[in-house]
């Protein structure tokens, strides 16, 4: 193996004064990841809020109550325009739209109801949306739940009462869970897009061929070609934990250098990939789009949208052999919960094993293309 | 350090379905110029890529030798210096950026750079563009910046696929002249064409058709052996028979 410090030089500048010159480069590797955090850190969000609420009941105490507590609550709003005690079709609301959640109470009213005890008050949801309406549906029991043991009522009959406390994310905020998962995500599709587009932009012009019969090493070309977007890698990562902590202002509990330890790792898998891609494409749209058919199952078998545990275990071994989810717990645990090192070091093992794997197959199939 | 003598031995390469090369037998002498002449589809390009260790033979054996000393893989690779038919080039870097990386990329020292690139520019005439990116540079301003690339690591073995072709005539004269400016003891330069009237320009002529190399020698002899005035005359009688 011959590495020269000399020639891995020339390969940086020259990298580097090549996206320096190159907009489009430079809106890729920048622009994107800046762009997705304020995306996923502001607009999607996996809370659920605006639920158009409406309390069908003859005007009575518990029903006012009712109302007004989910109303404060901020995750309901009123529907303008309909008093609930003058609700003939409760449904027809559901299905017209104008509401997504109609609480209906026995025509005897709340109080009859919850002094008896077995009569059941009705909740009318909108389950379109599955996910959403069993959030909704836990909101409005828990607000019913609140309301009838305020006013004296037992509820439910159940003999454990569960005191919930939220541990790590107090507010359950979705940014705080996302920006983690995004750091490796944005990274990880930039690292893997323009890092295999760079090479393939080689092989594509013809100066691939001017390497491979110049004085240097196949480890040459190929620490050469990787070694910038590397830095550039670990640029971005500081980044994106920069605009999450100074801008979404999400706790950073963690340590800086095992957030280093991490990215260096994974950052090393992502670009393996981008060289196992790059040595079966040609041209530069191909590794486009070599990247993007590994990156959409990479992604959603990640953790980075969906839990890993809700994956069938049919694909979860997917899971398993896939870089970006060792990170994504890695980073999460890290950056919300202070970065326990028995869970840290096990992740970075498994990253580094795979990382490994993948660097070892990149270089076996690079240095056989070449030769 | 003399220039290194390459040695074809019996090389047969497929490309594809077409028989490019067939028992190609030839030896490239030491410190010559030496014109691989064909119509195309000779497979002039297939061999210059098999000397330049691009291809590996499909049958036979390419050897080189430097002053009767056989060369190992790793040192072909040091003193050999090829230019393809288009040559490719970064073209959002500058002459001078482009000098630069291959001066890393030979691991040259820095005076040494200085003193060839100096030369270089001077016999190119490019002094005036080394802040030009090589993408807005004319065509044949093009060839010269990468065979300058080629010229700064000094190579022993200096390959050359069709270096003029598409570009004018006046262009063409200046590659020739900047070949023959380092050829000689040092060098050894192979360069396939098919313009017939470049053939006159080598010291040695090898005549490739279809594959099989048809003959070897100076251009008199060749002409001579198929016994015609032009080296053109030599593939119409091939093509007519």
């Amino acid at each position: 193996m011959k590495l020269r410090a000399r020639t891995l030089k020339g390969f940086f500048v020259k990298e580097i004064i090549q996206i320096l010159r190159d907009p489009k480069m430079i809106f890729a590797i920048f622009f994107i990841p800046v762009m997705q955090t304020i995306m996923f850190g502001l607009a999607l969000t996996s809370e659920v809020k605006n639920i158009k609420f409406v309390v069908v009941s003859k005007p009575g105490k518990i029903a006012q109550e009712i109302e007004n507590r989910a109303l404060a609550s901020g995750w309901f709003s009123r529907v303008e325009g309909i008093n609930g005690a003058q609700v003939e079709d409760p449904e027809a609301l559901i299905a017209s739209h104008r509401a997504e959640a109609v609480l209906v109470a026995p025509p005897e009213g709340f109080e009859k109801a919850l002094e008896r005890g077995n009569q059941s008050i009705q909740l009318l949801l909108n389950a379109t949306n599955a996910q959403r309406a069993q959030q909704v549906n836990g909101y409005v029991q828990q607000i019913v739940a609140e309301v009838a043991r305020a006013n004296g009522y037992s509820v439910g009959g159940g003999l454990i009462d569960l005191d919930m406390r939220v541990l790590f994310n107090h507010y359950m905020d979705t940014t705080s869970y996302m920006v983690p998962a995004l750091l490796v995500m944005s990274t990880f599709i930039v690292l893997l897009v323009v890092g295999g587009m760079a090479i393939a932009k080689e092989k594509e012009t013809g100066t691939m061929e001017k390497l491979i019969v110049s004085p240097c090493s196949v480890e040459e070309i190929m620490l050469g070609k990787t070694l910038p977007y590397f830095v550039i890698g670990l640029c971005i990562v500081g980044l994106i934990l920069f605009i999450g902590v100074a801008g979404f202002g999400i706790p950073f509990r963690g340590s800086l250098w095992q957030i280093t330890v991490n990215s260096v790792l994974f950052a090393v898998s992502a670009l393996a990939c981008a060289l196992l891609i790059s040595t079966v494409v040609h041209t530069q749209q191909q590794a486009m789009m070599a990247s993007v058919l590994y990156l959409m199952p990479a992604i959603l078998l990640s953790g980075v949208f969906f839990p890993v545990a809700n994956i069938p275990p049919v694909f979860r071994w997917m899971c398993y052999l896939n870089p970006m989810t060792y990170s994504v717990v890695n980073f999460r645990a890290i950056i919300l919960k202070g970065g326990d090192a028995a869970f840290f070091w096990q992740n970075c093992l498994w990253l580094a094993l795979i990382s490994a794997v993948l660097c070892a197959a990149a270089y076996k199939n690079f240095k056989s293309k070449l030769n | 350090m003399p220039a290194v003598r390459a040695q074809v031995h019996q090389v047969s390469k497929k490309m594809g379905r077409a028989q490019a090369l067939w028992q190609v037998e030839d030896v490239f002498g030491a410190g010559q110029v030496h014109g691989i002449i064909g119509p195309n589809g000779a497979g002039k390009t297939t061999l210059i890529r098999v000397l330049a260790g691009l291809l590996h033979p499909d049958e036979g054996t390419v050897s080189y030798d430097e002053g009767g000393t056989v060369l190992s893989a790793a040192d072909v690779k040091r003193v050999t210096g090829y230019f393809p038919q288009e040559p490719s080039l970064y073209p959002d870097l500058t002459c001078r950026e482009h000098l630069e990386f291959f001066r890393d990329l030979y691991d040259l020292p820095q005076a040494d750079f200085e003193r060839r690139a100096e030369e270089l520019l001077h016999a190119t005439g490019m002094a005036p563009f080394t802040d030009r990116p090589a993408g807005k540079l004319s065509g044949g301003m093009y060839k010269k910046l990468g065979l300058m690339c080629v010229l700064l690591n000094r190579p022993k073995l200096l390959l050359l696929d069709e270096p003029t072709i598409g570009v004018d005539p006046v262009s063409r004269q200046e590659l020739w002249d900047l070949v023959y400016g380092f050829a000689g003891e040092q060098m050894t330069v192979i360069v396939s064409t098919s313009y017939m009237d470049e053939a006159g320009r080598c010291s040695q002529v090898h005549v490739l058709s279809s594959g099989q190399m048809l003959a070897a020698g100076t251009p008199e002899d060749v002409m001579k052996h198929f016994g015609v005035t032009d080296f053109a005359e030599i593939f119409l009688n091939h093509e007519r028979k």
